[in-house]
């Protein structure tokens, strides 16, 4: 590995994307602070214009580079030493970081006055970020807003650091600074049972987990966008990985998947993820190095997984996303600079307790569950350095910080192939022990570590008659690997160098949707194959390519239709397109009306069609232009052409049964081409067309009317007349059991009614169908 | 994937020697004839490589109601917004679509 800096270096991991600029309301600020901002700017008598000319003054000198010059000459060494730490990240980098680089050099002290075991007092000594960002030299996202001083207080009392980019002209002229010299002793002796993974074995993992999401199409997603349990679960069945229960690491499908959506290889749009094909090929061709970097990005940035503890929960808050975040950084921090002291061993306890006094002994609002991971107490003679480590102490545990600290070096980090673990002596001596790898070392000691270019082609492939393939991980490198990943399915969940793939019809032609030929497949089968593949596994690989190719759904294509092959080739002659048929052509060119001969049917897929129809309650559908093909496909699946136009019919649905069209198809296609809702006595109809409606009994009944209301309750209830009667259907309504009829009769002329017999009782006549509203009235609730 | 599922066939086809597979084929997949230019937005087709295939696909009715019409001997409108179930759908009864998005 070289130590140089060459074209081929990895950027900076922890340099920050986001970029602050100059505000443009000054207008908003008031003339005290604009003076503020003033100061080795702009020269005195400039500070004592008026504010509309200091503004303009302000505006004007701050893009001018002779005045950016002159505002570098104004800063103090402890102030240039600040700046050029900022300019080595690119201007940009994170409060969190620029705190550990100026404590670890110097620039920033804390005071500290304990006042008790458990409350230590803390304070900056002197701070040369306040005054350069009061004087914009950096910049923050809330220059001049209450909330930027209320923030500022905020952040000062817990000794943390607001996010700042460096002033961009300031920065033109400002050298970077040196990487800081901050390291721990290495640790003495040969460690063993060192358990490493190699980047080969992460890609393949990674691009496994990939290419099984990949099969599922649009993935639901579930709050926090990570995709839903029914997926995790067929995920984890799908492609199982190993577990060390010694170091468990807390869901690993949770951490792959969040590594890839933080990669943006898995996109989230709404309530669904998909895999963007396109950036999948560009990342995982790319090398070890730059796909750890991109995974390390990742990694740092994974909101929905944590360290220690797996996804995030409900409870977790954003001050806890952000604790772990910060940690992450921190972490990574560290590591750069023993990147940077050289390779070796170091104490895992040692490291974390000084990092967490580096740290500033904060208190990080990590979360209160039990780690997956729980490292060994804090040795009982070592000298606690906070308050936090006597408390720890006192429970017999690792304070919070130091044990997320381990999970994420420990577990985290190893599994991604960046950091190996060992250990030291054996039994109650016995001291776990760390090291970057390779890959670790390059992606964290960026950019004066190089990565190693490795140019030779790498054979690692056993290919078997029985479509076997066996794969020598340690020979692979990441884009290998991550292709093998794409391509075979993998026959165990197991571990290691040595692995056991299958290439199956399925595997292969997931693999060709991912964007694989396969000529790409064969040749890559032929390069990375330790001898000539079998035969017929490339025979096979050839039919199950030339299956794939002959069936093809095209989606969100252009369909022109034409009346006559004669209007097609003309338009043909005039724009590009592909014929289909003899009246069709499929383009990807925008086409106008005029191109399409005058005024043609606008047919738009996702609307479902046009809306043209009516249906009346005969179930006869009007149509008031002409049909387009959709709009004739559809008909002539659910109705019949009549004379008077096309009706839904019995026949008609169960030709449609018969089909396999199911109520809710035909419910959609009415909805999708009528212009006002069906008729829902037809809506009922078609379900019970379809074997789907309700069975309605229809039966001779007597019925006895009173016209009179209190007459009607009263025989509601009567028990005299109970025996008699089945109910009432309604308000005035009485239904005679069939037998009684007479004795009823009897009974009521005895009780003094006058009964008429009739066939068409007058209560019904006053409710005919020729009503105000053309409906039958409804039966009221019967007491 | 599992098994492929073998293919169900439409309800009362009349496949036993009474109707040649061309007629066969009018009456599952009617040919489109428009009566009028249209000009189609996100449409789905579904292509294959012979007349045959499109019999096969038309004859099982868990992939018939996706298929509306043909516009070719061997292309097909797809029903508006139902292309992945579709896809889907295929590769459940053992067939590995080619997924071609414009």
């Amino acid at each position: 590995m070289s130590t140089s800096n060459t074209s081929t270096a990895l950027p900076l991991l922890l340099s920050s994307f986001t970029r602050y600029f100059i505000p443009e309301n000054l207008e908003l600020i008031n003339a005290d602070e604009l003076k503020k901002i003033g100061r080795g700017w702009l020269d005195q008598t400039q500070l004592k214009l008026p504010k509309t000319h200091l503004i303009a003054a302000l505006r004007k000198a701050l893009k001018d580079e002779n005045k950016a010059k002159q505002a570098i000459q104004a800063l103090t060494p402890e102030e240039r030493q600040v700046a050029a730490v900022y300019q080595r990240y690119g201007g940009s980098v994170s409060g969190e970081v620029i705190r550990l680089e100026l404590i670890s050099r110097g620039s920033l002290e804390i005071v500290e006055k304990k006042v008790t075991d458990y409350y230590t007092l803390r304070a900056w000594k002197s701070t040369p970020i306040e005054s350069m960002s009061k004087r914009w030299v950096l910049l923050s996202p809330s220059f001049g807003s209450r909330y930027d001083s209320y923030h500022s207080a905020m952040y000062r009392s817990e000794l943390r650091i607001l996010d700042y980019t460096l002033h961009p002209m300031i920065g033109k002229h400002i050298q970077p600074a040196d990487p800081a010299r901050w390291s721990i002793p290495p640790a003495i002796g040969i460690p063993d049972a060192i358990t490493r993974r190699s980047p080969a074995e992460v890609a393949l993992n990674l691009s496994r987990v990939l290419a099984f999401l990949a099969t599922k199409g649009a993935i639901k997603t579930k709050r926090g966008g990570a995709p839903n349990a029914t997926t995790f679960k067929a995920l984890e069945k799908g492609v199982p990985l190993e577990v060390d229960s010694e170091f468990p690491l807390p869901e690993p499908h949770g951490l792959y998947v969040n590594l890839l959506m933080r990669a943006g290889v898995i996109v989230a749009d709404f309530d669904q993820l998909s895999v963007d094909q396109a950036l999948v090929k560009t990342l995982f061709s790319q090398s070890d190095a730059f796909q750890a970097h991109r995974w390390a990005r990742a990694w740092l940035k994974a909101e929905n997984w944590f360290d220690g503890f797996g996804p995030t929960e409900s409870s977790d808050s954003s001050e806890t996303i952000q604790a772990v975040v910060n940690l992450r950084e921190a972490l990574a921090w560290a590591l750069g600079c023993l990147a940077r002291a050289g390779d070796h061993w170091h104490d895992l306890e040692e490291f974390v307790s000084v990092l967490d006094k580096l740290l500033g002994s904060q208190q990080f609002s990590l979360p209160w569950r039990d780690p997956a991971w729980e490292p060994a107490p804090r040795k009982i003679d070592s000298n606690p350095t906070n308050e936090h480590h006597v408390i720890s102490i006192n429970l017999g545990k690792r304070s919070r910080t130091e044990s997320w600290l381990a999970n994420a070096l420990m577990v985290t980090l190893v599994e991604l192939g960046m950091v190996e673990r060992g250990r030291l002596n054996s039994g109650k001596a016995a001291t776990l022990v760390f090291r970057l790898t390779d890959i670790g070392r390059t992606v964290f000691g960026a950019p004066e570590i190089a990565p190693t270019v490795v140019k030779e082609e790498r054979k690692f492939l056993l290919i078997q008659p029985n479509f076997d393939v066996v794969a020598y991980l340690e020979q692979a490198d990441s884009p290998s690997a991550s292709y093998l990943g794409r391509l075979a399915e993998g026959a165990s969940s197991g571990s290691g160098p040595v692995r056991t793939f299958r290439l199956t019809q399925q595997s292969v032609y997931q693999a060709e949707e991912g964007g694989l030929s396969q000529s790409e497949i064969v040749e890559f089968l032929r390069r990375h194959s330790l001898r000539e593949p079998p035969l017929n596994v490339l025979k096979s690989i050839a039919d199950w390519s030339c299956k794939r190719e002959s069936l093809t759904l095209h989606h969100d294509v252009t369909l022109l239709a034409f009346t006559t092959e004669q209007d097609r080739d003309i338009f043909l002659k005039r724009r590009p397109g592909t014929p289909c048929g003899t009246r069709f052509v499929i383009t990807t060119e925008t086409v106008t009306d005029k191109l399409l001969g005058g005024q043609p049917l606008h047919v738009s897929h996702p609307q479902g069609g046009r809306r043209t129809f009516k249906l009346n309650e005969q179930a006869l559908i009007n149509k008031n232009e002409p049909l387009d093909i959709l709009q004739k496909a559809r008909l002539m699946r659910i109705a019949e052409p009549t004379s008077a136009g096309w009706r839904i019919t019995g026949e008609s649905m169960r030709r449609a049964v018969v089909m396999g069209l199911k109520p809710t198809w035909i419910h959609r296609y009415l909805d999708e081409h009528l212009i006002s809702p069906a008729p829902a006595l037809i809506t009922q109809a078609i379900d019970a067309w379809m074997g789907k409606g309700p069975t309605l009994e229809l039966s001779d009944t007597i019925l006895l009317y009173v016209a009179n209301e209190k007459t009607f309750e009263a025989m509601v209830q009567s028990d005299r007349l109970r025996p008699f009667l089945l109910g009432s259907p309604g308000t005035h309504w009485l239904a005679v059991e069939k037998g009684s009829r007479k004795k009823l009769t009897v009974v009521l002329k005895e009780l003094g009614y006058q009964v008429v017999e009739s066939s068409s009782p007058s209560g019904l006549s006053l409710s005919k169908l020729n009503g105000a509203d053309d409906k039958i009235p409804r039966p009221k609730k019967s007491h | 994937m599992g098994r492929p599922r073998s293919p169900r066939a439409v309800g009362p086809t009349v496949v036993g020697g009474m109707k040649n597979p061309s007629d066969l084929l009018d009456e599952l997949l009617p040919m489109a004839e428009p009566l009028m230019n249209e000009l189609h937005k996100h449409a789905a087709l579904l292509e294959v490589g012979e007349p045959a295939q499109l019999l096969e696909l038309a004859a099982d009715t868990s992939l018939r109601p996706f298929l509306l019409c043909r516009l070719s001997p061997t292309v097909v409108l797809v029903e508006p917004g139902r292309a992945l179930e579709l896809a889907e759908a295929l590769r459940r009864r053992g067939h590995t679509p080619k997924i071609l998005k414009s």
